[in-house]
């Protein structure tokens, strides 16, 4: 083994460094279309009429579309609901659901006119009421977002789901209790905001019916798909191309509407039509984290076992389903582990509003479930007057338990996340981060158990597919489903495919994000490293075979003599018997003599699939969606002003198993992001809607996202890595384990630095500030 | 795109021959950090622009009798190496506009003419009571800074006229100013600033006391009734509490769902006052005469 393990400088840096990057923006077509799309300044209208006279007769404006265009198109989304048609359609029944929402487009000569051409559309609206807060969308008489599945009896309201999971005996839970500690939590709506907004290039070619794509996009072949049947066009004559893409984080996982319009601009007018949103448009109208209120309820013992968990979750949908629903499942599985609780009852809803869609989001719905986790346990042992850790201890699942079926069917293989509880505890004693106690300053802890795949609740696949092929001067092509969004996926699976099958790295070259390559559902909810990574080692394993059989055939050797690294099969002992893979791959194409009896000449091609051993929900809500689980534990070490309320991170550990770390520094480099990422949300971000609906910050001036100086040194991450038994190499996720804790560690150690208990994210100064003089005002501590 | 004239001007007589013929259909581009921004948003779309960045005779800095005369298209980054450090709340909010690009290209007199209600400059030149001199083809007067801020992005100038200078007295007394910002985020506009300027007499008290909020929404406000607090006063914690408790009751702020609450904005003047208003005070107890340095 001798590429795993090691801090491989990324490939993909220096092209991206030296600004040789193509991404969307950079690519150019003869004759190519700039379009922009008109889009809802209101939350809730219907659209009477929409006229581009104006907007057509401006000098160089191409084509515009707007319902009439569209009203014969097949809707999408079901794939998430399982509804008969989904709720999603590019201007979808001459209604407008929130702000952001799309009403027409333009395609240009170039951007500015297409700018332009939009003002000119005229729109005649009929305001409706919005529904801004779900609780109240539940209720009888609110406004209706989608009144036209209700009428088709789709759904009753805009209640569009209710799941209830469940575990043991939860009243009989309750009725044991010593302690009982609850709370309303709410998590908040910061969106994804990669660096590169989304964008798409269509080129429709009439003489063949082929459609071509680029779109920045996390999943190409759920994009073909959905291309394919909205457009009623064969899939086989769709091609979807992720080019670069300038980070993700979910929000790009799944078909978009501009992907839609830019395509039937392109069939339009014939020629390549290119959209790009602005960072206006990629807030407000792409998806966000899935807002959720949720009643939490911790049941205890006065040892601090966690006898039972009960929450009533609404979630806050938005105008869209998109993934919402199984976010707000998987979520709710995954959330309330690490801790072993063997009664649970969850009662979820999934509730439209007239707001942007909650959707993907790094590390799903496991954040909203273990900010209300992790901070109850610390409000519990408040009340029993231990440490949070101490409860954290007493509940945690062990790696010497495992392999252990937790009470709602998640299957832990062997985890790390005991080793890494422990880890920051010592660490935070260490640093003496609590020895002598400063007024204001606090320290807190988060665990998690976080899916490294998920297979879709409503999805009876999860598969990925990888493609090894061998060329004449030895070089390894891998082509695979994946679409890298930055994380230096090409550089981590060329480290695996190079030990797996015997090759020198620099041979090894790996590409994805291209409909035409291998199948497989793209890279998102952690699952590249752990079912593509998996369908490599299968591949590169029946490539490895093929190329040692021929090796033993040829040098007249048992294949258990040989050795094979760095592109060189040998026979073992210090002989200088041996060949290339070069040598065999000749062989193997052009010597079919040579090959042992019975072997068909041919190239070493070798396309293997691989699909995770993981269930869908039962009845009970219960199912294990993912390979196995990366655990983590973090400790955060703040100080509050109490003049301002701001709140300063001093200090900020994690400790982490991602099982066999094939980069360690890629490694190191996600767990930073997605701590980063996550104290943008419990301290900053988020959209804001009044109570009509409008969006109040929809640009970077008033949607606050962290900058450098706001991020602690996050250089203190600890291994604490045991391998995955479930998957091939070992593996399990990094990208996303780190984005739940930080939400709870946050808030427990601004309790210990005020006393106060924050639950409603963002936790900004404002909030902060206020409690503090509410607190002096009825005489507490000053 | 929306088309326009583009005018790079050397003299302020060009410059303002241009404004004189096109009004309101023109805009003097500055240092560009907030005009530009608006016309890529499309909130501004000036069919004339009057490029000023070729106008040498409004980047300087010159010492005049008790003031010193700060060119309108004088850039931050220039601006603490030129003005004397009594006028030390200018020192203050350079440090803390936005970031180093912005300084570098942002000028005084643009930030006063864009009068953006959360902008930093227009709350302390207030203090400092300042005189804008501004020019047209009808020739030049001289606006007092209380009279030049009208609301949130208007400002007293008429659509023929450029502001050239911008005056900070230097009174003979010893003057100390300070400005306190808080914003979520270093370098954001501002949630809530003060700026604070006092003038003491031999026995080190206040004769003149000026405190202005900015981050309200509406532009520059004066607190006249916090100020009256301070005149004739002795330093002393206690005339600095009742100066910001005054402050905290004076501000009218509206509630904010993204920068905050009235309640907390009132409580931010408290703070920032009594933080701007004591440094100004020891700033004046300091002061060595009004010498460039």
């Amino acid at each position: 083994m001798g590429y795993i393990g090691r801090n491989i400088a990324r490939r993909e840096d220096r092209r991206l460094l030296v600004g040789r990057g193509r991404f969307i923006a950079d690519m150019q077509f003869a004759g190519m279309l700039h379009a922009r799309i008109l889009r809802s300044p209101v939350a809730h209208a219907r659209i009477k009429s929409v006229d581009l006279s104006a907007a057509l007769a401006l000098p160089g404006v191409a084509a515009a579309i707007s319902s009439a265009d569209t009203r014969s198109l097949r809707r999408y989304g079901s794939r998430h609901t399982g509804w008969p048609v989904g709720d999603n359609a590019v201007f979808l029944e001459d209604k407008v659901r929130f702000v952001g929402d799309e009403i027409a487009a333009v395609a240009a000569i170039d951007e500015f006119t297409a700018r332009d051409a939009v003002e000119l559309i005229e729109v005649d609206y009929e305001e409706l009421p919005a529904v801004v807060d779900p609780e109240k969308a539940m209720a009888d008489g609110a406004p209706i977002v989608h009144d036209e599945l209700v009428r088709a009896g789709i759904i009753p309201s805009n209640v569009m789901a209710t799941k209830t999971l469940r575990a043991g005996n939860i009243e009989a839970a309750a009725a044991r209790a010593d302690v009982t500690v609850s709370a309303r939590f709410y998590c908040n709506r910061p969106v994804c905001n990669p660096l590169e907004t989304h964008g798409v290039i269509a080129l429709w070619d009439e003489a063949t019916g082929e459609l071509t794509v680029w779109s920045a996009s996390q999943a190409v072949n759920l994009v073909r798909n959905g291309l394919a049947e909205v457009l009623d066009i064969p899939a086989s004559k769709v091609r979807v191309i992720a080019p670069d893409i300038g980070g993700g984080f979910g929000v790009k996982v799944g078909l978009f509407a501009h992907e839609i319009i830019a395509a039937l601009l392109s069939m339009k007018t014939g020629r390549p039509v290119r959209i790009l949103l602005d960072r206006s448009e990629e807030l407000s109208s792409c998806t966000s984290r899935c807002a959720q209120i949720r009643y939490s309820e911790m049941m205890l013992d006065r040892d601090g076992k966690i006898l039972g968990w009960r929450e009533r979750v609404v979630q806050d949908q938005g105008a869209y389903a998109y993934s919402g629903l199984s976010v707000l499942q998987m979520g709710s599985i995954i959330g309330i582990l690490p801790y072993k609780i063997d009664n649970v009852l969850i009662d979820t809803f999934c509730v439209y509003t007239n707001k942007n869609s909650g959707g993907a989001y790094r590390a799903y719905g496991v954040p909203q479930t273990s900010f209300a986790r992790d901070s109850l346990v610390h409000m519990a042992a408040k009340k029993l007057g231990c440490s949070a850790e101490d409860i954290m201890r007493r509940n945690i699942v062990r790696n010497e338990e495992c392999p252990k079926t937790m009470s709602l069917g998640q299957i832990i293989d062997s985890t790390g996340v005991d080793q890494c509880l422990e880890k920051v505890v010592s660490e935070v004693d260490r640093l003496g981060w609590r020895k002598d106690p400063q007024p204001y300053h606090g320290v807190g802890f988060s665990t998690v158990l976080k899916h490294s795949s998920a297979r879709h609740p409503r999805m009876d696949y999860d598969h990925d597919s990888v493609r090894v092929c061998l060329s004449s001067d030895g070089s390894i092509s891998v082509e695979t489903s994946a679409c890298p969004q930055g994380q230096g996926m090409f550089t981590t699976l060329a480290q695996m495919v190079a030990d797996r099958l015997g090759g020198s790295l620099d041979s090894v070259h790996v590409t994805g994000g291209d409909s035409s390559g291998p199948r497989g559902l793209g890279t998102w909810g952690a699952r590249t490293i752990t079912i593509t990574g998996n369908a490599l080692h299968r591949a590169c394993g029946e490539a490895r075979s093929k190329i040692a059989k021929v090796a033993a055939h040829v040098l007249e050797v048992d294949e258990s003599e040989l050795e094979i690294a760095d592109s060189i099969v040998s026979v073992k002992g210090g002989s200088n018997r041996q060949l290339s893979f070069a040598e065999i791959v000749g062989i193997c194409e052009r010597h079919g003599k040579r090959l042992p009896k019975g072997m068909e000449p041919g190239p070493i091609d070798v396309l293997s699939s691989y699909d995770s051993p993981t269930s869908n929900p039962n009845e009970d809500g219960h199912a294990n969606p993912t390979m196995t689980y990366s655990g983590a534990a973090h400790a955060c070490y703040l100080k509050v002003d109490p003049e301002t309320g701001k709140v300063t991170l001093l200090g900020y550990i994690m400790a982490e198993d991602c099982g066999v770390a094939i980069n360690p520094v890629i490694v190191e480099g996600q767990h930073q992001g997605a701590v980063a990422m996550a104290l943008g949300q419990v301290l900053y971000e988020g959209l804001e809607y009044d109570e009509a609906g409008q969006l109040l910050n929809s640009s970077l001036r008033d949607y606050y996202v962290p900058l450098a100086t706001d991020i602690p040194d996050l250089s203190m991450v600890h291994d604490c890595s045991v391998p995955s038994t479930r998957t091939l190499f070992g593996q399990r996720s990094a990208g996303e384990t780190g984005n739940p804790p930080p939400m709870a560690a946050v808030a427990n150690a601004l309790e210990e630095a005020t006393g106060i208990r924050f639950t409603e994210m963002p936790i900004t100064p404002d909030k902060i500030l206020l409690a503090l003089r509410a607190r002096e005002n009825a005489g507490g501590r000053s | 795109m929306k088309a326009f004239e583009y005018h790079r001007p050397h003299t302020v007589s060009e410059a303002v021959e241009l404004l004189s013929r096109h009004q309101y259909e023109a805009r003097i581009l500055a240092g560009g950090q907030s005009l530009l921004n608006m016309m890529k948003w499309r909130l501004a779309a000036p069919s004339v622009l009057v490029d000023a960045n070729r106008v040498a005779e409004l980047s300087s800095i010159r010492k005049e009798d008790s003031a010193v005369r700060i060119g309108a298209m004088v850039r931050y980054r220039d601006l603490p190496s030129g003005v004397p450090e009594a006028c030390g709340a200018i020192h203050d909010a350079v440090s803390v506009i936005a970031d180093f690009q912005v300084r570098n290209l942002g000028t005084l007199g643009g930030s006063c003419c864009q009068a953006d209600p959360f902008g930093d400059m227009p709350n302390v030149v207030v203090a400092l009571g300042a005189e804008m001199t501004a020019r047209s083809v009808r020739g030049e007067r001289q606006i007092s800074v209380d009279d030049f801020f009208l609301g949130p992005l208007q400002t007293a100038l008429e659509p023929d006229e450029m502001l050239c200078a911008i005056r900070l007295p230097l009174g003979s007394a010893r003057t100390g100013s300070a400005y306190e910002k808080f914003s979520w985020r270093e370098g954001d506009f501002a949630i809530v600033s003060v700026a604070a300027a006092i003038g003491l007499d031999s026995a080190g008290s206040a004769v003149s006391g000026r405190i202005v909020v900015g981050g309200l929404g509406v532009g520059p406000v004066r607190l006249g009734r916090t100020e009256e607090v301070i005149l004739g006063a002795d330093k002393g914690a206690d005339v600095i509490k009742a100066a910001a408790d005054q402050a905290s009751r004076e501000v009218d702020p509206e509630d904010d769902r993204i920068y905050g609450s009235a309640r907390y904005k009132r409580e931010l003047v408290r703070t920032l006052t009594a933080k701007a208003l004591a440094r100004a005070w020891n700033r004046a107890e300091n002061h060595k005469g009004s010498a460039t340095r």
